[in-house]
């Protein structure tokens, strides 16, 4: 089945990424760089909290493939590699084994450790 | 020993994790639950309610408060006629000592008054210089004898934290940031070239940035030769840097207007693009003529945040 897209208009552009080659989408000020599969990155003029609207409200409410982590980042939780609450890093690795590497808080990352192991 | 939810509300916003569903509160600013559970947000709909009633209430005293005080502003507002109404520029002849020696260099700021629509307008066009961003009040000196014309230029602001800062992307050398709303209006200067224009994308603030070069944006007042209608209400001494064919210069209104009013004189003006400066009657730059008579832009003193005081000024060739 064809994965759901995230569909992204301005007032000059219109962005359709499909939701799992959304790896994770970091705030940039004023914009927000979607990092895709592979390692592109899309600029949108958007900032991060109205992408988290556009993620709500185009995708259904049983929807748990992205997490808000911080002021910074929403994750695909399906990526979600690696978690090391100490060195406050979180990896993800994509569908072709590349890896990013990417930075949180200790109390952030603790409660997405914990996310993941009460879903076990 | 603190309970949970006194521990939750010392939580700052980086600690923040919350899987996205549609039926979750989307702001991203009010939201301190993170038990990455949705189920919380239906127990809290009549606290919210109230919240809600609370803030309706308060803006509907602050619009009433604005209303009268419109009304009031409006009743004492009598444009002055004649040359009583230069009030936001000043001329000065022999002013105290600029620097020397300022007639060595080729440099100068024309000056023409003009009337549009009624409105008392002042154009000031650099000849012989060229235009650079300069951030910090006290970088920009009267003693920098190279100095044709400085004007701030992108608007600040204070978060809500109490840290000021300057309003959408900027770039001026090493010093970039982008906070705050982006308007729509930009210049950006890369490689001595100035242009004018209206276009929220980042491609020119990308570009600015990566050639070292110079990009703010402030509200649009004209776009290809039509104005841009879609600013904020109120009147006041209007500023625009505006660009028509090749020519880049400012034009100040010497009277209070609204910003459609003024862009409208501008769209009259023929000029292509313009975007607002930093407007008011505060001290806000000054341009140097032919004769060494300085143009005062501004002139109630004030004092501003220094890390966000932006110019943008021309300096002799």
């Amino acid at each position: 089945m064809a994965s759901a897209l995230l569909v992204i208009s301005t007032s000059t552009e219109l962005i359709r990424v499909p939701q799992d080659r959304v790896i994770f989408i970091a705030s940039n000020g004023n914009y927000s760089t979607i990092t895709t599969g592979g390692g592109d990155e899309l600029v949108v003029t958007y900032q991060l909290g109205q992408i988290e609207a556009m993620l709500a409200s185009q995708f259904g409410d049983d929807d748990d493939t992205f997490v808000r982590i911080g002021k910074q980042l929403i994750v695909n939780m399906n990526y979600i590699h690696y978690i090391n609450i100490s060195r406050q890093k979180l990896v993800l690795k994509d569908y072709s084994d590349q890896k990013y590497e990417l930075s949180a808080s200790r109390e952030a990352l603790k409660q997405l450790k914990a996310l993941f192991e009460d879903e076990r | 020993m603190k309970d949970d939810n006194e521990k939750i509300n010392e939580r700052n916003d980086d600690d923040v994790v919350r899987i996205i569903r549609h039926d979750k509160p989307q702001s991203g600013k009010t939201d301190r639950r993170n038990d990455g559970k949705q189920a919380a947000t239906t127990t809290k709909k009549p606290l919210f309610h109230r919240y809600w009633f609370i803030i309706v209430l308060v803006l509907l005293v602050i619009a009433l408060v604005v209303m009268i005080a419109i009304t009031v502003s409006h009743r004492t507002d009598r444009r002055p006629s004649g040359e009583n109404y230069n009030v936001a520029t000043k001329y000065t002849r022999n002013p105290e000592p600029v620097a020397e020696p300022i007639r060595d260099l080729p440099g100068y700021a024309e000056f023409n008054d003009t009337v549009v629509n009624d409105i008392p307008l002042q154009v000031i066009t650099p000849h012989d210089a060229f235009a650079q961003l300069i951030v910090g009040e006290s970088t920009v000196t009267r003693q920098d004898a190279s100095i044709v014309l400085a004007v701030k230029a992108a608007d600040f602001s204070q978060s809500g934290q109490g840290e000021w800062h300057i309003v959408g992307d900027f770039a001026a050398g090493e010093f970039i940031s982008s906070k705050g709303e982006n308007k729509d209006g930009y210049c950006a200067i890369v490689d001595s070239v100035i242009t004018v224009g209206v276009d929220a994308s980042p491609v020119e603030f990308n570009h600015a940035k990566d050639m070292g070069g110079y990009f703010f944006r402030n509200v649009p007042l004209v776009k290809d030769g039509a104005l841009v209608d879609t600013n904020p209400k109120g009147k006041g001494y209007r500023r625009a840097l505006c660009q028509r064919d090749s020519s880049t210069f400012v034009v100040i209104a010497r009277s209070k207007e609204s910003f459609h009013d003024f862009s409208q004189a501008l769209a009259d003006m023929n000029i292509d693009n313009a975007i607002s400066l930093l407007g008011g009657e505060c001290v806000s730059g000054w341009a140097v003529g032919k004769d060494d008579s300085v143009l005062e832009i501004g002139t109630a003193p004030a004092t501003f945040p220094e890390k966000c005081v932006n110019y943008i000024v021309w300096k002799s060739k």
